[in-house]
């Protein structure tokens, strides 16, 4: 002690490198600023400390940074040359061990949690989880860039609002139950009755009621402060952050679905549907034949049989895994007059520019897209089975054609042959829709050949469609689009791309509200934020539905008129003057045509709407609507526009754009909605085709937009159609 | 040309570096700003003159070669996107790759850092727990009862079920 006071006698008068070295002698030198009077300052301080304990303690002080103990009348001493900073330093110090399992993950956190009771601490920091859980939930892979990770929306405000003491660990665990150990954590997960067998939660009330029952068994063995109330937690964190699917089953959606599925459908067989499709006809001057590609995908919903988390001894079929497939075809045709395609037997799928991709995916598992900013589910690439009692995806669907006769086969008796073998022999001998439709890649029947007069033609599904050269080839050459192939001819069964269709819109609002929105976007709106409320956002996700999303543009090749229709149906939870949630129809439909026969122009925009009493989720015929809004050209140039003109007062037109106009016509009829019509489809990524940005002021519907692609006639016409 | 400053290592060995280069590290920088201009070589009594030069010369070089900006970079970060020159500036024994830590950490150079501890964290990815006691040299001091408990309460991540 008597060296130390010596030491730090004038000490304001010691050179700063003097001064360094004090501050090392006295463990103060890292624990702040090092300028020389932040220095000093630990310097007494610490000296003040060890003066009070003097006379309980030993002289002997442990310097961190060397193994041996060290006397502190050696601290005079410069260091020596042979410090050793060995692993058990290293191995010792938080801030590095933090640093290192901040680049692992999950599964290495636990691993590090095993090996002794420093790293257990670390592991369990709260903001590794943290940061650990926003990475995965933004789909922020630069995990080095915290910046990035807490500039992306409101999440973290909104966690801060929730709850300071929220565990990430355990938020973790259930939003992704699947990350432990990936698959072979499932069946753990689902023997305890956590998760349904196909991985999905069923909805909150289940969840809830499972960990319930689990935790009060793990805590009956726990002192009163230890238990953990999980549903708790739960609760409030379904305020802000709740599974997307629960939304859809919260509406008991899906379990209709399922019951319709399994009326329209065996059980057990896997369905097809046609999402999107590319034709495309060359001749080159010299050849007397064509060359005909197409190139289509489709969605192939895969049934996955399991055990019932009710009833163990119950099998249930689930719809919850899909395969998108990409194939194109190739082929040379005689040409003849009118493109008929009677040569259609020598179609393959194998030819030298034919080819094929497939990719399954989740349904539970939405991911957001920064670049396209719109939902997308995480892909994978289908895996084959090791285990004959677990098929794989592919397997199953495989299994149900027997290569040579095309008939189906017992689920019991599946061919076992590898992926790649099992694709190359599916796809040159056997490719069939649902076995009802007339689509048969072997071979194209007359009532397919008729279809086939269009020299290009594409079924346009934009959620799903992957198929990104074949649009850049679209928007130079586009002469026909068609709708969705629609499968749903039976009323009993459901239009499964509809229910994915309402996923991508719940998913799409969700990760608006995660990111934030997006400044070109949203421009000056502020108002949307009042739908990202806690509760609004919840009861607007679980109570919004689509009913109907199609597009269909059509330029027939012996026609010359071009014929664009579009519609979009959708409810929303309102409510009315009594504060009673009700259920708003809205429905927006937009009717082009240029160039008929009859050299007529016209085009028909409406916006209507219907209060339901109950959610109706399947289309009601002849359903009855009152109209907010319409706009109606017709070939000789008469406009008609209709919509209660009391509602908007002269002045509030001024300077307003077509989208403000619809969105605050809108709001004057519905004044309990607070947020912009307009931004809600922006926000949704279903606002494609009803692209209303005013210019210079005036309210003008200018140009529908389709990736880029503009409609000419739309162009032509109501540029400039000022109200 | 930044003006020349003097690092002197653990064992008494001087460095004359730039001072652009030396200031890539902050607690240099912050020396440099409190001290000023000086002929007296900054003491940097936790780092050896072996491992002093070792990250004089990551220094150097990023300093000569200086990376894009995070935003510039793809999407795509991933743990074993490690720069070339950065790769081989790791493959050093273990020993001299956790002292590069300490002085990254001490001298707090984010990069040097960065590159190091992900580089550690390679070596233990899908390692266990007793291997990764074995590459730090960790005693275990956890009761059997303590490890058990841990387990018990990460069966999440267990593989039992199996498939």
């Amino acid at each position: 002690m008597v060296h130390k006071n010596k030491q730090i006698e004038n000490i304001e008068n010691q050179k700063y490198n003097d001064i360094v070295k004090v501050a090392k002698s006295f463990d103060v030198f890292n624990s702040g600023k090092k300028s020389r009077e932040s220095l000093i300052e630990r310097i007494k301080q610490k000296q003040k400390q060890l003066d009070e304990t003097t006379t309980t303690t030993t002289t002997t002080t442990t310097l961190i940074t060397n193994n041996e103990p060290m006397e502190t009348d050696s601290t005079t001493k410069t260091p020596k040359n042979d410090i050793e900073i060995n692993n058990n330093e290293f191995s010792t110090n938080s801030i590095i061990i933090y640093q290192i399992i901040k680049y692992l993950d999950v599964d290495d956190y636990h691993s590090c949690e095993l090996v002794n009771k420093q790293w257990k601490n670390v592991s369990n920091d709260n903001k590794l989880w943290e940061i650990l859980f926003l990475k995965n939930i933004l789909q922020i892979n630069d995990f080095n860039n915290e910046k990035s990770i807490y500039s992306k929306g409101c999440l973290k405000q909104s966690f801060d609002n929730i709850n300071n003491n929220l565990k990430f660990k355990d938020l973790y665990k259930q939003f992704f139950p699947h990350h432990y150990n990936r698959l072979s954590n499932f069946n753990k997960l689902k023997n305890i009755g956590i998760i349904s067998n196909n991985g999905i939660y069923s909805d909150l009330d289940q969840i809830q009621s499972n960990l319930s029952n689990i935790l009060e068994k793990e805590n009956k063995n726990k002192k009163n402060k230890d238990k953990i109330d999980i549903k708790d937690l739960l609760k409030q964190i379904s305020i802000d952050i709740f599974s997307i699917k629960s939304s859809l089953l919260l509406n008991k959606i899906n379990s209709d679905s399922y019951s319709k599925i399994k009326k329209a459908y065996k059980p057990m067989s896997a369905h097809t549907f046609l999402l999107s499709e590319y034709c495309n006809t060359k001749s080159k001057n010299d050849e007397l034949a064509c060359h005909y590609s197409r190139t289509f995908q489709i969605l192939i919903c895969i049934p996955n049989q399991v055990k019932s988390v009710l009833d163990e001894n119950q099998m249930v079929t689930e719809y919850s895994r899909f395969i998108k497939a990409t194939f194109r075809i190739s082929h040379l045709y005689d040409c003849e007059e009118n493109f008929q395609n009677n040569g259609g037997e020598h179609a393959g799928l194998l030819k030298r520019e034919s080819f094929h991709h497939f990719q399954t995916f989740d349904i539970d598992e939405p991911s957001f897209s920064t670049s396209k900013n719109q939902a997308e589910f995480k892909l994978y690439n289908p895996e084959p089975k090791k285990n004959d009692t677990n098929v794989s995806a592919f397997d199953y669907w495989y299994c149900k054609y027997d290569r040579d006769d095309h008939q189906r086969m017992g689920y019991d008796k599946i061919i076992k042959s590898s992926y790649i073998n099992g694709l190359h022999e599916f796809t040159r001998n056997t490719f069939l829709f649902d076995g009802e439709t007339h689509f048969k890649l072997w071979h194209f029947s007359n009532y397919e050949s008729k279809e086939r007069f269009f020299s290009n033609y594409y079924n346009y599904k934009e959620i799903f469609s992957s198929i990104e050269t074949i649009k850049e080839q679209y928007k130079k050459k586009i002469t026909h689009i068609k709708s969705r192939y629609n499968t749903n001819q039976n009323n009993d069964s459901v239009d499964i791309i509809l229910l994915l269709d309402n996923i991508t819109w719940k998913t799409n609002l969700y990760f608006n509200y995660l990111h934030g929105p997006s400044p070109t976007a949203l421009k000056k709106e502020k108002d949307h934020f009042e739908l990202f409320e806690k509760d609004n956002l919840k009861n607007f996700i679980e109570k919004s539905f689509i009913r109907k999303y199609s597009c269909s543009i059509t330029d027939s090749f012996y026609h010359p008129a071009k014929e664009s229709t579009y519609s979009f149906q959708f409810i929303i939870p309102y409510k009315d003057q009594e504060n009673e949630t009700k259920n708003l129809l809205i429905s927006i439909y937009q009717c082009c045509i240029e160039g008929h026969e009859t050299d007529k122009n016209y085009f028909d925009f409406s916006v209507k709407f219907k209060i339901l009493d109950n959610q109706l989720n399947t289309l009601v015929k002849d359903e009855k609507y009152s109209q907010l809004f319409r706009l109606n050209i017709n070939g000789d140039n008469k406009f008609e526009n209709k919509y209660e003109k009391e509602l908007i007062s002269e002045k509030e037109l001024e300077n307003i754009k077509f989208t403000e106009f619809l969105s605050l016509l809108f709001k004057k009829k519905f004044p309990s909605i607070k947020f912009n019509l307009s931004n809600l489809l922006l926000m949704a990524n279903m606002d494609k085709f009803v692209d209303y940005v005013g210019e210079k002021g005036e309210i003008s519907p200018s140009v529908s937009d389709l990736n880029g692609w503009i409609d000419p006639f739309i162009e032509k016409v109501l540029n400039g159609y000022i109200f | 040309m930044s003006s020349i400053v003097k690092l002197e290592s653990s064992d008494e060995k001087v460095f004359e570096i730039e001072k652009d280069i030396a200031c890539m590290s902050v607690t240099i920088k912050n020396m440099i700003e409190d001290i000023g201009e000086s002929d007296t070589p900054i003491p940097l009594p936790n780092v050896t003159s072996t491992i002093l030069e070792k990250v004089l010369d990551y220094c150097k070089h990023h300093h000569q070669h200086p990376s894009p900006q995070a935003d510039d970079k793809k999407d795509e970060k991933r743990l074993d996107d490690i720069p070339p020159y950065d790769r081989d500036f790791c493959k050093v024994d273990q020993p001299t790759l956790f002292e590069l830590i300490l002085a990254a950490n001490y001298l707090d150079i984010k990069p040097l850092l960065d590159v190091t501890c992900k580089t550690v964290a390679n070596m233990i990815r899908g390692k266990t727990p007793e291997e990764i006691r074995k590459i730090f040299n960790i005693k275990n001091d956890f009761t059997p009862e303590e490890e058990e408990q841990i387990r018990k309460e990460n069966e999440w991540c267990e593989d039992k079920g199996g498939n």
